[in-house]
């Protein structure tokens, strides 16, 4: 088995394999040959440290056997390649030596000095400037070196040599890793250095040798500088390590009368045959002691170490290309195991209740699992209506049953409010069922809190939740048409009527989506957005909030019904056209009344209450809207939460069909810049987040934007928040319509483009606002056509 | 060894209790998650493994969904079986909880109206103890409390587990936190550990084990293998992704592609080719990352990578060149001077006679410095070299650590995928399913790390014409202590990662 220890072949097989996996294209498990499974299988089971478990598995795998072959040729092609540069380095060696002495004229005696600097000088310093540098010089250096150049050139040989199959690139990588760092990196490049320095040494040697052998040479040495004792200590010096080991080496006289002196000439013809062979022993002999024994001492030397390397390498198991054998190999967790046991079935639906019930009796509401709606509790006040409060424990279960079984006449209806946030989990479902049976009447189930759900989550899920309800609510015996959506913490006129006609008992409305709401099907959107670029063509400068209200005006006119009749055709924005003359308390006043709130109310009740509305109305913002200073700053919010604080003053709603979250921009605007003003006269504190107040002109783009919104509320109104919020969404997403018409505009016109915010918001083209209307109609009719098709496919979107 | 430690994890329905498995299994694969009530059906084990031995194992069960109506059953059990023994014996024959629980067991409604929470009961009372999950964004409920005192009732200790605690509403969910814990500490369940399933800390997991092991003392040993394992696997999780981006940012800064002529049209297709490849290199470590981490492909959405810029025609022997591309001394400037200081060697300075060995010698040099005499001969012939700039490096260094940062926080639970450089190179990793997402951080603040490594990478790695584009491997040209190198940028990033 696999108990043999791992040998460094066993370490490349397993990166190699590695790397051949890796090169694959696609990973998939399901795909790999029975035999990938076994190996990891095999190899968990064999029980040792990771380093073993990968190797083990690596041996076993499909693709081994072909990496095996390939690393065993690339190491017989490294071999022969290593070889190649041997003996080129040994040629080098015999042609230097041919060159040095080979060169001179037969006539002309060698220099010793030459000679000795030209074949050992060069080869020593670089090997000290090496040392030096390995020793103490940054990390790369190491790798310039002539080792580096070899191992390269090597490499590169190799890897052409042996192809670009999956096989042969996996071996290639599987060798770059082991010997690119670390003592194998180290030791391979020293014994690449000093075997090419010894070749050369040896071919240097043999050439040397040969030279002398077969030719007769005279040998001298010159200087100007130096003396003859000089060179004799000096001559001595090198000598003394050849002799040691038995060479002839020159005595101090043949050194005197080898001085090429032409004071002398006569000494030096007189040269016996001793001392030319002196100087060959010393020549040979520095050779070899001083060029070759010390490199090849060097090289037996690295290559011990790089065997030591060899055997002491261990594979680095976080290594990237190892990762996804590991996992496989020690994984977080076992496999997945059912326990016995059968899931169970649904329960199926419960007799229904007969649903005439006595037709008469109070209307009975309850609330279950329910935090307390922004409506408050109950949700308004209607006379007769028997209240069993929210429903959260088991005993306020048993008391609402006691009170049911109590009722001296019999409930008519049931009203029953849930909420989307929680889980239709059976537990409700047998509360539900309970109350149903209890009180022996139709029920009706309004699901509450959807908006806020999706504004956390996508709205598909919140689909799925209000089918789930519905599904739950038939199992208690509830007919699937009585599951309302109605939001209490957004009520509106439009659902507030709904909930009062549910409770009152006036009218038993079904789902929403079977509610024809009086949708004007004439569009004005068209001739809005028309009045808005005549505007906007119009000014200027910068518009004030007169001229914004002005332009509010004549949008609303154009859409007439409850907002003309309410102040004889002048529309909301009346209250803040009156002028600047105007005392506080009279535009304010005015501006109440034309929002159609008729009682009396204080400026201070408006302040204390527009905060905590403001904070629970920018909840229910569309997050996009929320988000982006821009719409902040265009007043439509700044409107929504005035209109807001003065409505839930004066709860319900008193502005017909329109959602909560948007107002009528400029007379707003001047509401709550007046509030600002007011509570700033007194010292108050003021809701915060208007910063557009603060300047009364604000761009043209704003006011575009701002008026746009303005249209499409009124052109949309009655369609439900969730649809209008929607519509807006798609018309406004980024990037914004003007935003985007500004900056072309700009970069066609070459404009410099930058610093969007300030300038293109106050200087806005009228071609700009053009198209960026059209934009804005366009994405709409897309919004329109999405929401449609959504509604034909059943999903209860809107 | 100890026997086998098995946990149960109850809880109420739609609480996250199969999103909890999967992120401490780190299996994205476990079990059903869904909003919807029911969704787990049946009991489902799974253990958690070190060094391949089972140290815990883990109940997946249904939610409890009518914990009201049980406990209302399991009072009458109670109440009957008193009732059955009156007079002097008492307190003896009444039922208590483990009692109350194994009749219920017993009674017909276990298999019907009761089936999913027999189920659950059933796993808690063979195992050791129970994770209770609560959804710390639900209000405390009536209900709630019912459901822990039917779970004390089977007499297994019981560890409470806040889940979803990064996706604090600001509204709700901070005082429900607070409000959870209040109620948990009045019924004396005080080890209370917060986790969060989507957004994955190392450290809520610890704890988790850790409060464990005070309940469990006879398998404390188990529970420390396992908290060292897996604080092990997280650390090397983290050194395999540096590395991986390290070794990304070396193939793209060596990469090279050739424009064989001078003219606009071939550096163009030059650069395209240049930029495809970087883009493959991105994609195929953004695979690779995903899968280290055991995540999915589609776990990850990248935008398109932006080359800002690609350096041309690098002149090797010009170290003016070099140093202006940030390449400094070494690896390239120390080829082109090497062989410069060859070549006046032979030319000039001292006629050795060696002229020829020297040549040789020269030719060598070149080949494995990567200064070809084909590249010479391309640059006379006014040929160009692409490579990639140092401000793309940047870009793509950034965009891979934030991609690791996410994932080494994402919970295999998460569902929504991570976003790669939406921007100006930076990404926006969503902190939790729920749409909130953190702001997004300076793209910047990395540089200083980013920087070093890649004059790490520049410094001694040489550019290859020959890599292959597509394959991960390294360069057949390497010039020696590729993996040193690339260790030494890795260590750089780590630090950055940390």
């Amino acid at each position: 088995m696999t108990e043999l220890p791992l040998s460094f072949n066993d370490r490349l097989l397993t990166l190699a394999v590695a790397a051949i996996e890796h090169g694959s294209a696609a990973p998939a498990a399901a795909t790999a040959p029975p035999a990938d499974h076994a190996a990891v299988a095999a190899a968990i089971a064999s029980g040792g440290d990771s380093e073993t478990k990968l190797v083990v598995r690596a041996r076993r795998m499909a693709v081994a056997p072909s990496a095996n072959e390939a690393l065993l040729r690339s190491l017989s092609i490294g071999r022969l390649v290593a070889a190649g540069l041997l003996l080129a380095a040994l040629l080098l060696g015999w042609f230097t030596a041919q060159a040095v002495l080979g060169t001179t004229d037969r006539a002309r005696p060698v220099n010793v000095y030459w000679l000795l600097g030209g074949v050992l000088l060069p080869q020593t310093a670089i090997l000290v400037v090496w040392l030096l540098l390995a020793t103490l010089g940054p990390p790369g250096v190491q790798a310039i070196s002539i080792g580096g150049a070899l191992r390269a050139f090597l490499a590169r040989t190799m890897s052409l040599w042996m192809g670009r199959e999956p096989a042969a690139a996996g071996a290639s990588t599987a060798l770059a890793i082991a010997h690119g760092r670390g003592p194998l990196l180290r030791w391979t490049l020293a014994t690449l250095t000093h075997g090419a320095w010894t070749a050369f040494n040896l071919g240097c040697l043999i050439g040397v040798l040969a030279v002398l052998l077969l030719e007769q040479h005279l040998f001298c040495w010159e200087s100007t500088l130096l003396s003859p004792e000089h060179m004799e200590g000096l001559t001595r010096a090198i000598a003394w390590l050849p002799e040691q080991l038995g060479f002839p080496t020159p005595s101090a006289a043949m050194i005197a009368a080898s001085r090429l002196d032409p004071a002398h000439a006569d000494r030096f013809a007189a040269q016996t045959g001793d001392v030319g062979a002196a100087w060959s022993g010393l020549l040979i002999g520095s050779v070899l002691v001083y060029g070759l024994l010390p490199r090849a001492a060097l090289l037996i030397f690295s290559r011990a170490r790089l065997s030591r390397a060899r055997r002491r390498y261990r594979l680095d198991v976080e290594h990237p290309l190892l990762a996804p054998a590991m996992s496989s190999l020690t994984p977080a967790h076992g496999a997945a195991t059912p326990r016995a046991g059968t899931a169970w079935r649904d329960l199926t639906r419960e007799t229904p209740i007969a649903s005439a019930g006595s037709g008469v009796g109070p209307i009975v509401l309850a609330g279950i699992e329910l935090p307390t709606p922004a409506a408050g509790w109950p949700p308004i006040g209607v006379p007769e209506l028997v209240d069993l409060g929210r429903i959260e424990s088991r005993e306020d279960r048993a008391t609402a049953l006691a009170m049911l079984r109590d009722m001296t006449q019999g409930p008519r209806r049931l009203v029953v409010v849930v909420s989307l946030a929680s889980t239709p989990d059976r537990g409700l479902g047998h509360c539900l069922t309970e109350l149903a049976h209890a009180a022996r009447a139709p029920v009706n189930v309004i699901l509450t809190g959807g908006q806020a759900c999706r504004q956390r989550g996508d709205t598909a899920s919140v689909s799925q939740r209000i089918e789930d309800w519905r599904t739950l609510a038939t199992r208690a015996g509830v007919t699937s048409t009585s599951v309302v959506e109605l939001d209490l913490d957004l009520l509106t006129a439009t659902t507030s009527a709904q909930l009062r006609e549910l409770l009152a008992g006036t009218r038993v409305p079904s789902d929403e989506r079977a509610v024809e709401p009086a949708v004007s099907t004439e569009r004005h959107l068209e001739a809005a957005f028309g009045i808005i670029e005549q505007h906007a063509a119009s000014w200027t400068v910068a518009p004030g909030l007169a001229q914004q209200a002005e332009l509010s005006r004549q949008i609303a006119a154009l859409y007439g019904g409850p907002l003309r009749n309410r102040s004889g055709g002048r529309g909301p924005a009346a209250g803040s056209a009156a002028g600047p003359t105007a005392n506080h308390g009279d535009r304010f006043a005015r501006t109440v009344r034309s929002l159609g709130i008729d009682r009396p109310i204080t400026l201070a009740e408006v302040l204390s209450s527009a905060k905590s509305s403001a904070d629970r109305m920018t909840r229910y913002l569309p997050v996009s809207f929320r988000s982006t200073p821009r719409w902040i700053a265009a007043g439509a919010v700044a409107g929504a939460l005035g209109c807001v604080a003065a409505a839930t003053l004066a709860a319900p709603v008193a502005i017909a069909a329109m959602p909560m979250w948007t107002g009528v921009g400029a007379a707003i605007g001047a509401f709550t810049s007046i509030s600002r003003e007011l509570s700033s006269s007194r010292g108050g504190r003021v809701p915060t987040e208007t910063p557009a107040a603060h300047d009364e002109r604000v761009g043209i783009a704003q006011a575009v934007r701002a008026a746009a919104l303005w249209a499409i509320v009124l052109e949309f109104q009655g369609r439900g928040e969730t649809t209008i919020a929607r519509l807006l969404e798609g018309a406004f997403a980024e990037p914004d319509p003007l935003e985007l018409q500004i900056e072309r505009a700009r970069r066609v016109g070459g404009d410099s483009g930058d610093a969007l915010a300030g300038d293109v918001e106050l200087d806005c083209r009228p071609e700009e606002v053009h198209r960026a209307l059209e934009e804005v109609r366009h994405r709409l009719d897309l919004t329109l056509i999405e929401i449609g098709r959504s509604a034909n496919e059943g999903a209860p979107s809107a | 060894m100890s026997e086998l430690l098995r946990i149960a994890v109850v809880g109420h329905t739609n609480t996250g209790k199969t999103s909890l498995l999967r992120t401490l299994a780190r299996d994205v694969a476990f079990g059903e998650v869904s909003n919807r009530p029911s969704t787990t059906r049946g009991v489902t084990e799974i253990g958690l493994l070190v060094d391949g031995q089972d140290v815990v194992r883990f109940a997946d069960t249904p939610g409890l969904e009518d914990s009201i109506g049980l406990l209302e059953l399991l009072d009458r059990l109670r109440d009957r079986s008193s009732a059955r023994a009156p007079g002097g014996s008492g307190d003896a024959s009444r039922l208590d909880g483990p009692a109350q629980i194994e009749a219920f067991l017993k009674s017909p409604e276990a298999t019907a109206r009761f089936a999913p929470e027999a189920m659950a009961l059933r796993a808690l009372l063979e195992c050791d103890a129970g994770i209770y999950v609560i959804d710390s964004r639900d209000r405390v409920l009536p209900k709630h409390r019912d459901e822990l005192e039917v779970l004390s009732r089977t007499g297994r200790p019981i560890v409470p587990l806040l889940n979803f605690i990064a996706a604090a509403d600001p509204q709700g969910g901070g005082s429900n936190v607070l409000a959870w814990r209040d109620t948990l500490s009045r019924i004396n369940l005080h080890a209370v550990v917060e986790f969060d399933t989507v957004v994955f800390d190392q450290e809520g997991e610890t704890r988790l084990f850790q409060k464990l092991q005070t309940l469990l003392d006879r398998h404390r040993q188990a529970l420390e293998r396992l908290i060292v394992d897996r604080r092990m696997r997280q650390e090397r999780l983290r050194r395999s992704a540096v590395a991986l981006v390290a070794r990304l940012l070396a193939d793209a800064a060596t990469a090279v592609e050739i424009a064989d002529r001078p003219e606009r049209s071939a550096i163009e297709a030059a650069e395209t080719r240049l930029r495809d490849r970087i883009r493959s290199m991105e994609s195929r470590a953004v695979r690779d990352l995903l899968a280290l981490f055991q995540f999915l492909p589609s776990d990850c959405v990248a935008a398109d990578l932006p080359l800002v810029d690609g350096a041309w025609g690098l002149d090797l022997f010009s170290p003016a060149e070099l140093k202006r591309q940030g390449l400094g001394a070494g690896g390239g400037a120390a080829a082109g001077a090497a062989a410069g200081a060859v070549i006046d060697l032979a030319v000039g300075g001292m006629s050795l006679g060696a002229a020829a060995g020297l040549g040789a010698l020269v030719g060598a040099t070149l080949g494995g410095l990567g200064v070809s005499g084909r590249r010479l001969v391309r640059r006379a012939r006014g040929g160009n070299e692409l490579r990639v700039g140092d401000a793309t490096l940047r870009i793509l260094g950034r965009r891979e650590l934030e991609l690791v940062r996410a994932l080494l926080r994402r919970g295999h639970a998460s569902v929504e995928p991570v976003r790669v450089g939406s921007g100006d190179g930076a990404s926006r990793s969503s902190v939790s399913d729920r749409g909130s997402s953190t702001r997004p951080t300076d793209p910047r603040r990395d540089d200083p790390v980013i920087n070093e490594a890649i004059a790490a990478l520049r410094r001694d790695l040489l550019p290859d014409e020959s890599a292959s584009p597509t394959s991960w491997q390294p360069a057949p040209v390497v010039f020696g202590g590729r993996e040193t190198t690339i260790e030494e940028a890795a260590r750089f990033l780590d630090a950055a990662i940390r």
